[in-house]
């Protein structure tokens, strides 16, 4: 593979520095349906654990160089609109270290929920 | 110099295939006995890292570095890869880097705390998700 050693990037209006682009990608991701408990797409992680109802954590493979990143997660409970109550859940992060982030789910009335679709995005600097 | 470990995960998921796990580890917290048994699912890039070789660095920088505070240098990012594993490999590789040692390595007690399962043993079920034990 070939690697192209730029300080900066342009298109001959506007110039950025790489290190924009690079830092600024996320640094891992995961498309997870926690019904199948099955990992569709993702970057970055080694696993994920079912925890419980409605709750899952992520590990990454490269860790972050600490705990205190953006941890970005959204879901919803079914894959084909029909689920009225799944429609109103509350996804948000659930703790993060420098190795994992979690996630838990719960509806409008305080359950906790499985999402077939449950997104979760990592924005920071690597160790 | 060894490229950083996002870096070498990066240009692997370009040229492979994910693999889908056969297996499941299924594990109990002996610090948390009243939560579920929990299930760890293997993430398919890693596995096809794994199972490719050249892209994961060895599993005691990991666990070296389960002892620097946040915020200093981490040895795994930049540590020479190791060749290719087993499926079976991996999975213990993964115990070892996702599941806290208490599980899988201090817990001295008589309780099967921790299984390694075709996926296929895993309920469908999600009914009473937070009732799930390991059979004893």
């Amino acid at each position: 593979m070939s690697t192209l050693n730029v300080s900066n990037v342009s298109d001959g209006t506007t110039t950025v520095g790489t290190s924009y682009v690079v830092n600024g990608s996320a640094k891992a991701w995961m498309h997870y349906n926690q019904d199948t408990t099955a990992i569709n797409q993702s970057f970055n992680t080694s696993s994920v654990t079912d925890v419980a109802a409605g709750e899952a954590k992520y590990t990454y493979s490269s860790a972050l160089d600490a705990a205190n990143y953006c941890l970005q997660v959204s879901g919803k409970t079914d894959d084909n609109n029909t689920d009225s109550t799944g429609n109103r859940v509350w996804v948000r992060p659930f703790g993060s270290t420098a190795t994992t982030g979690s996630s838990f789910t719960t509806d409008s009335g305080g359950t906790e929920r499985d999402c077939k679709i449950l997104c979760h995005t990592t924005w920071g600097d690597l160790a | 110099m060894t490229k950083h470990l996002w870096d070498r995960l990066a240009e692997a998921k370009s040229r492979l295939a994910p693999v889908q796990s056969k297996y499941r580890v299924l594990f109990e917290d002996p610090a948390t006995p009243d939560e579920p048994a929990k299930v760890l699912v293997p993430d398919p890039n890693f596995m096809a890292a794994a199972l490719a070789g050249n892209v994961l660095p060895p599993i005691d920088t990991y666990q070296r570095d389960r002892l620097v505070p946040d915020g200093q240098p981490k040895e795994h990012p930049y540590a020479e890869p190791i060749g290719a594993m087993s499926e079976e490999e991996a999975i213990e590789y993964l115990v070892q880097k996702d599941i806290d040692p208490a599980v899988w390595r201090d817990y001295q007690g008589n309780r099967t705390i921790m299984k390694i399962v075709p996926v296929e043993m895993i309920p469908a079920d999600r009914s009473f998700r937070n009732a799930w034990r390991i059979m004893q």
